[in-house]
Parts: C-alpha cells; structure tokens; sequence
C-alpha cells in the first residue's frame, strides 16, 4: 500500500510539473548548450534587492528553463521548423510566430481545463537559439521583462552567474533539475 | 426534432467561424508565401489576443485599445523589403482583394509608396481589415480579423507603428475617400 502512494505522488509530481519533451531532447541534442533551471523558490531567491516587479513577474512560474543553443553551422531553417513542429507535438499550441530577415520569435502556449499551464518562447538568430520553457504561466507583456531581468539586472545576473558557476553543459544535472 | 436542432446548431457554428475568418482569397496569398524565406511574416491568433487583455492598462485610451484587441481573432502580415518584385507582388495582392469578397475603403499615395485599404462586413460589422502596400522595393499585406474597430485599430498601429495603419483615422465611417 506505501509503494503504491509512493508510485501514485511520484506520477502526480511528474505529471503536474513536467517540462516540455522538446525541451529536454533539445538539450540532449545539442550537448555544448546552457542551461539555466529555476524552481518558483530559486527564482525568488535570486531577488536579493526584493525588488516588488520582479517578485510580480515571476509569481505565478512553477519552474523554468531557459536553454541557450550556439547553432552548429549546418543548423538550417528546416531544423528550426522541426523543433516548432517538436512543440506542437507536446500540445503546445503556437499563439505568435513571426520572421524576419532570418530570424524567428515564436510563442507556444499549452493550455488544460482553460488553464495556462506552460508557456514557451523561441527566439532563432543568425548564431543561437534561445529557449525559455516555463511551466506555469507569464503575462505576455512581461516576457521581455522576464529576458531584460536575467540579462540587464546586475543583482539578479550576479546571483545566477554565482548560481551556475558559469558555464555547464548540457546533460549535467543540477541539484535542482529534478524532471 | 433533435436532429434538426444539432443541424442548426452546426450551421450557426459554422456560420460564426465563417465570418471571423479570413478571406479565402487572402487565404491563399498568404499561403503561397508564407514558406519562401525571404518574405518576413507575422501571425497572432485570437489566443494571443486574448492573453494581451489580461495586461494592466494605465490610461483610458490603453483600455479602449485593450478592449478593442479582445475582439480581435487574428493577424496575419507578409511583407518583403529591398525587393525587386514588389510591385510585381503589390499588383497580385490588389487583384485578389479588389474582388466581390471586400469593398475598397481607402487609397493613399505616400511618395513613392501606395496603400489600399479593404474590409469585409457581415451584418453591419468591419469583420475584415486589409492593408495593401507596394513601393519601388517594398511590399506588405496586412490581414487582421475578428470584430474590428477601425479607430482603435489606427491607434494601435500608431502605438506600434506599423506604417500604414495611422491613416485610418481619416476614415469617417465607410466613405470612401482617395488622397
């Protein structure tokens, strides 16, 4: 009886929080890529100005991924349409794409019982594909926000810097990265 | 009895979906190059709109706008720069638009650059908005549908300025006026 609650919360965890599929083989496809990984209490943790936007921004994020990719040179816009066609199969629907002079900025959102339950956005440039891969959900307009945080917030770059300890490969887990 | 009310009840569905649709000639064009790499695109589905609704708004015109991008139920742009076939795509656009399905609203002559506008209506509603734009090297088209405000929409084309789109506040109601 214990194994079988064990085995039925173990399944419930996985099934509430899991992380997109296209998502993981992306990260073990492309081996040199980042890979940044937060839980809601991380993301908070990071906030050490306690800066009330920021707390705002990221309130309603389970945990997120974000996967930065430097594209090997054969990467064509084919592979890119597969990926988008990899996301589609893990339900998510696209709710924007757009290109434009090579350079793709597409949003995918998966949705259950009305319900917002991940969110992912791709951003395809002339070198790299960025991935951010939320399970839970964002305002739209807080996205850029989200990008602007992590990349132009001195305290928050710090402590994910701190955090990672730089660069680490893909394919090595974190203590956190618990999928 | 059941039967003919399920039938009913498909028809009107089918019916709605028909006109907040997109027009089939549109459709096409749309279609025809939206996979050549050298075209820029842009597509927001209702989804979408519906998630930008939930942003907090500041000024009763960010509402106004707001409210009228929650009747929206979608977007499509194709557009191509520095080209030299674009007049060549300008004339195709123009000849599938000025067609039975949309009635020509407005024409405006900016430099070298001209803009037709055209919209489709059912029931005494704008269902419709097409922005047709061809210059020396530049061509767009611009397809929005959904239940469409034209103030409002030339007030968020300002906001984001997308050329073009301000002109439609010189439509006065219906009228058709030319520049």
């Amino acid at each position: 009886m214990q194994k079988f609650i064990t085995l039925f919360m173990i399944f419930s965890v996985t099934a509430a929080f899991a992380q997109s599929k296209a998502t993981e083989a992306l990260q073990i496809k492309y081996t040199d890529s980042r890979a940044l990984f937060f839980y809601n209490n991380t993301l908070r943790m990071l906030n050490q100005t306690e800066d009330k936007g920021y707390d705002e921004l990221i309130k309603d994020i389970e945990k997120m991924k974000f996967l930065m990719i430097d594209k090997p040179a054969a990467f064509t816009s084919s592979d890119y349409k597969k990926i988008v066609t990899s996301y589609k199969g893990d339900a998510f629907e696209g709710i924007m794409t757009s290109r434009y002079q090579g350079k793709n900025f597409d949003v995918f959102l998966k949705e259950s019982g009305g319900k917002t339950k991940g969110m992912v956005v791709l951003v395809n440039d002339s070198s790299s594909l960025y991935v951010l891969d939320i399970v839970g959900s964002i305002a739209l307009d807080k996205v850029t926000s989200l990008y602007k945080a992590f990349g132009e917030t001195p305290d928050i770059q710090s402590q994910i810097e701190k955090f990672t300890h730089g660069h680490k490969p893909a394919g090595k887990k974190d203590d956190d990265d618990n999928d | 009895m059941k039967k003919i009310v399920v039938i009913l009840i498909v028809i009107v569905m089918t019916v709605a979906t028909g006109v907040y649709a997109q027009g089939e000639a549109v459709s096409k064009f749309f279609a025809k190059y939206a996979a050549d790499e050298s075209f820029t695109t842009a597509t927001i589905s209702s989804k979408m709109f519906s998630l930008i609704t939930n942003m907090d708004v500041q000024t009763p015109e960010d509402k106004e706008i707001v409210d009228a991008i929650s009747k929206l139920k979608g977007l499509k742009v194709l557009g191509k720069e520095n080209s030299s076939d674009a007049r060549a795509l300008y004339k195709e656009a123009y000849a599938l638009v000025s067609s039975k399905e949309y009635e020509e609203l407005m024409s405006v002559r900016d430099k070298d650059k001209d803009m037709k506008f055209y919209i489709r209506e059912a029931g005494g509603k704008i269902n419709e908005l097409i922005m047709v734009m061809g210059g020396a090297d530049d061509f767009m088209l611009l397809s929005i549908f959904g239940e469409i405000d034209l103030k409002a929409i030339s007030r968020i084309g300002r906001k984001m300025e997308v050329n073009g789109l301000e002109q439609l506040e010189k439509i006065h109601g219906h009228e058709k006026k030319k520049n």
